[in-house]
């Protein structure tokens, strides 16, 4: 953008500050239809599975549910996405980037300063989470869009560091280790919740009462349904906002204290446009494979992972629905409500957690350096 | 679509191993079905029939085997499921004798055969030997019993994809297992009509021969071997079930 400035003047430092914006919204996007289009689907697919809702129906509910978690109760883990692990808002706050770190402060040095140096990096890191996903999509990897995001963010931050502009104790590693401590947790809290919930519906209802009783289960699926929407989008949505929301701040274009509730309805229309667009096949795959799930062990699994997901909305932590709703499925299963469910399938995410996050913060460290190096 | 570009939650969900085991279940009902058929065909002298159902029952017999290989390749050590995979194998393997011992019994069947007073009026009396009608309907009456205890077997294999699905709750597992007395009941109802059999083909070694003793003899144990299959296979699914 150096050469813009060169060919259009002060003008052109707007046109490239309107270009670098509009970058940082279509990444966004591109990141909210990923994890539409994947990881609500997924969670939907298992309503369409226990056969309660149609896949219309199910559509209309999670778009509705998802943008209202997302706008509603999106904001604690985007907190966490856009500062938690960089303190993103309160570099350069002395003014002269230069002072953080130890040495030239090279890459502060571009067009915009150091604000437009930082939204790069968000550009970088929201790209790199967005690229991982979709790699890992194309080979069927259990990745959690959730991990790539912390991974690009990460990324970034190491990447200021490796250039000395802020020291590495900067980046929060306690933040970080506590948010790959609940990526472990998470999934096993799903499970004992799961396996709980449905020893609950077994000795409750379905060895007390006669008749068939999964029609019982159907209506409740529905707010099952909803409230897994509504949980997946209050977690999600912050990876794809989190990191423009960083960016917006520092450029700003709004205010640093509270994200506004455009940007969580700009993350809400992307998920919904995954959901509606590529979700939906993922939805019938999903919802004719699992046929093992009745309506009674959907509401144990989804139930739980749904309340799982909120919790960690709540301590602002970013988690894998994906991954929650396999450790709930392995929980229902293990409480004897499936026929078979397949261990291995963990031995998978586990290497998805560790190759995750490396891969996206190289991604997205390389991406932020490479835009410093072609003098973006 | 495929599961292709998906990262999906698919993968947890292993293949249950209910519904194949009642789909193989039914092979052994369509086995017994084909063995009364053959034997029929067999008395009233129809070789044709009889060549063409044993080829049906090889037929059965594969498919029944394909539906087994599935089973036991959907359960590999990383798949849990609610019982014992080492008994459900074990219950499987006895209710697949029910189609082999079908396939057994009409291939050893075919290794003699018996004249009609048709072709003994025609040929002599240095035909094939003459079944007295005696042996014929007790051998008819035989297979009709066997097939039912198949049938009744096929029945508790059908309620048990219900015991899985209510998590085995206790009225469900005393309807279940209420028909396993009802197998026994039927296998010994087999026994006697075995037995009275046996006694028959002896008493009629004069004009059926040596040969014709040892092959009547072995055909009745080969069809009754059915009935006892049907009863070992309820009892290794009552242990399983109960040991889970």
């Amino acid at each position: 953008m150096r050469d813009f400035l060169g060919i259009f003047g002060k003008g052109g430092k707007i046109l490239a500050e309107i270009y670098l914006l509009a970058a940082l919204g279509l990444a966004g996007l591109y990141m909210a239809w990923n994890i539409g289009a994947n990881d609500l689907a997924n969670a939907m697919g298992t309503v369409v599975g226990t056969g309660g809702l149609s896949i219309r129906q199910v559509i209309v509910l999670a778009a509705v549910f998802e943008f209202l978690g997302a706008v509603y109760f999106g904001s604690r883990v985007t907190e966490t996405i856009a500062k938690g692990i960089v303190p993103i808002d309160r570099l350069g706050e002395l003014g002269n980037p230069g002072n953080l770190g130890n040495g030239p402060a090279g890459l502060a040095g571009g067009v915009g300063g150091f604000p437009h140096m930082l939204a790069l990096g968000m550009l970088a890191a929201v790209l790199a989470a967005g690229f991982w996903v979709t790699f890992a999509t194309f080979y069927n990897l259990p990745v959690s869009t959730s991990h790539a995001s912390v991974g690009g963010m990460l990324g970034f931050g190491l990447a200021l560091a490796y250039r000395g502009i802020i020291p590495y104790s900067l980046i929060r590693w306690p933040v970080l280790a506590r948010i790959v401590a609940s990526w472990l947790i998470s999934p096993v809290l799903g499970a004992v919740l799961a396996f709980l919930l449905f020893v609950l519906i077994r000795t409750l209802v379905l060895h007390r009462v006669e008749k068939d009783v999964e029609k019982y289960f159907v209506g409740l699926q529905v707010i099952t349904a909803c409230y897994l929407a509504f949980a997946h989008g209050s977690n999600d949505v912050a990876g794809a906002v989190g990191p423009l929301s960083a960016a917006f701040a520092r450029l700003g274009l709004i205010g640093g204290e509270e994200v506004p509730a455009w940007l969580f309805m700009l993350g809400g229309v992307g998920m919904v446009l995954g959901l509606s667009t590529w979700g939906y096949r993922v939805i019938e795959t999903v919802g004719s494979k699992i046929t093992e799930l009745t309506p009674s062990r959907g509401f144990a699994a989804q139930f739980a992972t749904a309340s799982v997901v909120l919790l960690h909305s709540y301590v602002s932590l970013p988690i894998s629905t994906t991954h929650i709703l396999v450790g709930s499925v392995i929980g229902v299963g293990l409480a004897g409500g499936l026929s078979a469910v397949d261990l291995s399938v963990v031995w998978k995410i586990v290497f998805s957690w560790i190759v995750t996050v490396p891969v996206a913060a190289l991604t997205s460290a390389l991406l932020f350096l490479g835009f410093g190096a072609l003098g973006v | 679509m495929a599961a292709k570009y998906v990262r999906s939650v698919i993968k947890v969900f292993g293949k249950p191993p209910f519904l194949p085991l009642e789909e193989h279940s039914r092979k052994a009902v369509l086995a017994a079905r084909k063995l009364a058929e053959a034997l029929e065909a067999y008395f009233s002298g129809d070789p044709e029939t009889v060549e063409r159902l044993s080829i049906e029952l090889n037929g059965i017999e594969q498919e029944a085997d394909y539906i087994k290989q599935q089973i036991r390749a959907g359960l590999s050590s990383s798949v849990k499921t609610p019982v014992d995979p080492k008994l459900l194998l074990d219950f499987l393997s006895e209710q697949d004798c029910i189609v082999n011992g079908a396939r057994n019994a009409v291939y050893w069947m075919k290794l003699r055969e018996y004249g009609t007073s048709e072709e003994r009026e025609k040929e002599g009396v240095g035909g094939a030997p003459l079944l007295p009608s005696e042996i014929k309907k007790g051998f008819l009456e035989l297979v009709a019993k066997v097939e039912e205890t198949v049938k009744v077997y096929h029945t508790l294999i059908e309620k048990l994809y219900k015991l899985v699905s209510t998590s085995f709750s206790k009225p469900q597992l005393k309807a279940t297992f209420a028909l396993v007395p009802e197998i026994d009941r039927l296998e010994h109802e087999v026994d006697v009509i075995e037995s009275r059999l046996m006694k028959l083909i002896f008493r009629e070694q004069e004009t059926l021969r040596g040969s014709g003793v040892r092959h009547l003899t072995e055909l009745v144990e080969l069809i009754g071997d059915l009935a006892d299959k049907a009863v070992s296979a309820a009892d290794a699914l009552q242990t399983m079930v109960i040991r889970r």
